[in-house]
């Protein structure tokens, strides 16, 4: 993939988060506050209007401070400043090495920034498992994805706003999780993606 | 939805426009950084914010005696660092910038984000955050609510004393080991930027233990009548204090009858009086609000004859 190309996925990413609103909205509703949707939105809505043409490294790193100046919320710094960790290490052509190697930064921003472990009903849990999917499978499919995100359904949340209802956060994708779906996804293609 | 808006995605900002021809006192920079017109000029400036929904929190208390600046953020979401970067920059003097921060998740990382890029800057800053609402029992998890509006009036007194931006911290955050607040709701609110109700409630339900962003509450119930919900939170409350001397916020959750928050207070009060404490200050009104939710949250704070003159000193903030 290269910055062409990066730039396009992560401009597509406007159009997924509007058509993806409302599941998000309604996933959050059950155990967050419900702006989990209109957050992502807005998010990437700046994204596709304020990122402009440049090298794969400037693309991450604009494409973070804006997500972070944009979305709020936890949301806002964990996925801004994880694409700005991004942008340090990633290569002009991003081939699948590149992309494992970023996914690892990726996951390693939000562990330390949200102080957040694998199976606390997160983001993290789709994407601390997304290098191993895109090892195994050599690819970042949306079907695998979903699968890290469905898992958290039957988890009980200990972080975020979702801790608060405990035992009751069972039975509910967490929202973070999702929209975690569609941001690698995005990131995958080139990578063997459907 | 029926809602008096233009259109959700400009709801902050029309919001904004129109509390500066309500409130001639506070400027807007950074199209959501509410600040003083009359800027301080020496002392510590006290910064707070956090999501919009909470109104007349925070900008509502950014005036001469308790804040200097209030970030706003889009309904019921922390506002992003460059806004409180902004805020930090618009208000320091030089004597540092103490912000004041709600427990939760986004909050906190926002503001600490910003503040860490103004230490960057050469901005001395410091931060206290507020964790008040004892219905969630690990205190690390905690979240912020109406005791915030406490925290400002001290912190913003404090500064006015001429304390240092250390002391200050200490000060607050010994005020707050003594701060407690619980809440209920009637009815969920009605989130304009989603178009739906933030829970769903039957007609002879209620919630005991909500946030303020409309969220659920931690228990849900079988209504009852004011006097024993009254009961039932203060029961929660003197599971963690046995002061005899508070200062008491009977706070409206946004459209919750004044009728009906008298009510409450008189049983509020009673209640008190029976268990022998003493009230030095009550405070009765619409302080931190969730949006329309109807219901209202109880805040009680251990006080010595310090913080009472603080509590009581005057403010310019016509919502304090």
């Amino acid at each position: 993939m290269n910055a062409e190309q990066l730039l396009t996925q992560l401009n597509g990413l406007k159009a997924v988060f509007e058509e993806k609103e409302d599941e998000l909205t309604q996933l959050d509703r059950e155990i967050g506050d419900g702006d989990h949707g209109v957050n992502m939105k807005r998010g990437f809505n700046a994204v596709a209007e304020k990122v402009s043409d440049g090298s794969a490294q400037d693309i991450l790193k604009q494409t973070g401070m804006t997500l972070m100046n944009s979305i709020g919320g936890a949301s806002g710094p964990l996925y801004g400043f994880s694409f700005v960790k991004m942008s340090e290490v990633a290569k002009d052509e991003i081939d699948n090495d590149n992309l494992m190697e970023m996914l690892e930064v990726f996951s390693k921003t939000v562990g330390d920034k949200g102080q957040v472990e694998a199976g606390e009903k997160t983001m993290y849990d789709v994407i601390v498992k997304s290098a191993n999917v895109l090892r195994e499978t050599g690819g970042l499919r949306l079907k695998d994805l979903q699968r890290l995100a469905d898992e958290t359904e039957d988890m009980i949340a200990t972080k975020g706003r979702a801790a608060y209802f405990k035992e009751d956060s069972k039975g509910t994708v967490d929202p973070g999780a999702q929209s975690a779906v569609y941001i690698i996804h995005a990131l995958g293609e080139g990578a063997g993606n459907d | 939805m029926k809602k008096l808006i233009k259109q959700k995605e400009s709801f902050l900002n029309d919001m904004l426009d129109g509390l500066k021809y309500r409130d001639t006192q506070i400027e807007i920079i950074e199209e959501t950084v509410a600040v003083r017109k009359n800027k301080r000029d020496k002392g510590v400036a006290i910064v707070s914010g956090g999501g919009s929904g909470h109104e007349p929190a925070h900008a509502g208390y950014v005036a001469h005696g308790m804040l200097d600046a209030a970030v706003c953020g889009e309904v019921f979401t922390s506002p992003t660092p460059d806004k409180v970067l902004a805020a930090i920059k618009a208000t320091d003097c030089g004597e540092g910038v103490l912000l004041v921060i709600k427990n939760y998740a986004g909050d906190v990382m926002n503001f600490e984000m910003a503040q860490e890029m103004a230490e960057a800057e050469g901005h001395r800053t410091a931060s206290v955050i507020v964790r008040d609402d004892i219905s969630i029992d690990n205190e690390e998890q905690r979240r912020g609510v109406a005791g915030t509006i406490l925290v400002h009036k001290f912190a913003g007194y404090l500064s006015e004393q001429g304390l240092s931006l250390e002391q200050i911290r200490e000060r607050t955050e010994e005020m707050m080991t003594g701060l407690y607040s619980i809440g209920m709701a009637v009815q969920p609110c009605l989130v304009p930027t989603t178009g739906a109700y933030g829970f769903d409630l039957a007609e002879d339900e209620m919630e005991i233990g909500i946030g303020i962003h409309g969220e659920k509450g931690i228990y849900r119930e079988k209504i009852e009548t004011a006097d024993s919900i009254v009961n039932r939170l203060q029961d929660e409350i003197f599971k963690h204090t046995d002061s005899s001397h508070l200062i008491v916020m009977v706070n409206g959750m946004g459209a919750t009858p004044d009728s009906e928050l008298n009510i409450v207070t008189k049983y509020v009060m009673e209640g008190l009086e029976s268990k022998g404490k003493s009230v030095s200050r009550l405070l009765v009104g619409n302080y931190m609000t969730s949006l329309d939710m109807q219901g209202f949250s109880l805040t009680v704070v251990e006080h010595d004859d310090y913080l009472a003159q603080a509590l009581n000193a005057p403010t310019e903030s016509k919502h304090f």
